[in-house]
């Protein structure tokens, strides 16, 4: 079974609070090494999908169904980390916006509030795409 | 003091002559009508950067515009190094997750699909808390 090294960016982040930590402490000069960790996570996870992906191709498989599975769950994905990096950063906007004009908060809350329902959205897509990728487990046991 | 001013700058010897008579101290302009004062930056180039060339071979003065090129240049050249480096090691690094996928079943394949996809949910987890 394949097993993902993930020691460097666990020990990044016991180093380096998620956003939620750095929001409480107000000090969000550490955000870009957060982000520099969870790129470089969600970049091994990538890689090893997509080659996954293209080993499906291969005539001695042919799965071209999986294949499309795994490119749908892909897009999704993706999808998800665009909005969720925007999705940081208006929370950190919201957090620094210092009691000013309350009609810039009144947007910024409601922005934050649609990226969290376009996210959802998002992880049901995800969800969606995994249960039919468990159904093709089971069938191959 | 001999002025060797040339098209191949200023001549050490007077170079160093003139900062030391600029160090802080009271002058007194020249009354003679001579070459003029040596203890202010002839005018309009106040704001112009210049070192000294200690090596009289070169052809033209380094500017401290050319210096700090040059230090932007070695660091752009580190950044540029480095990230030759990584993607030399991504590259690697797939062929060889892609030749202990291409020795797995299809379950198994399948399995790290769904291992890498634990892998991503604890990674949100820290990127967010």
């Amino acid at each position: 079974m394949l097993t993902l090294s993930t020691s460097l960016p666990i020990i990044i982040y016991c180093f380096f609070r998620g956003l939620d930590t750095l929001l409480e402490t107000g000090n969000v000069t550490n955000y870009p090494y957060v982000c520099a960790a969870a790129t470089s996570s969600f970049s091994v996870c990538s890689d090893t999908i997509n080659i996954i992906k293209t080993v499906l191709t291969d005539s001695s498989r042919n799965r071209p169904d999986l294949q499309k599975l795994i490119g749908t769950l892909q897009t999704h994905e993706k999808e998800k980390l665009s909005l969720t990096a925007a999705l940081h950063l208006d929370r950190i906007r919201e957090s620094q916006h210092g009691g000013g004009d309350e009609r810039i908060l009144a947007l910024l809350q409601e922005a934050v509030a649609s990226l969290r329902a376009k996210i959802e959205a998002c992880v049901e897509q995800i969800n969606d795409a995994l249960e039919e990728i468990r159904y093709a487990m089971v069938e191959e046991e | 003091m001999s002025g060797t001013s040339s098209q191949q700058g200023i001549d050490i010897r007077d170079a160093l002559a003139i900062l030391s008579e600029r160090s802080g101290e009271e002058h007194s302009h020249s009354e003679n009508g001579g070459p003029g004062c040596h203890h202010h930056a002839p005018k309009g180039t106040e704001t112009m950067g210049q070192t000294i060339n200690m090596n009289e071979s070169e052809e033209k003065p380094a500017s401290q515009m050319e210096e700090s090129n040059d230090d932007n240049d070695n660091n752009d050249q580190d950044v540029q190094a480095q990230q030759e480096q990584l993607d030399k090691d991504r590259a690697k690094r797939r062929i060889e997750i892609e030749e202990q996928l291409q020795s797995m079943t299809l379950k198994e394949l399948l399995h790290a699909v769904m291992d890498a996809q634990q892998s991503r949910v604890a990674t949100y987890r820290d990127y967010e808390k």
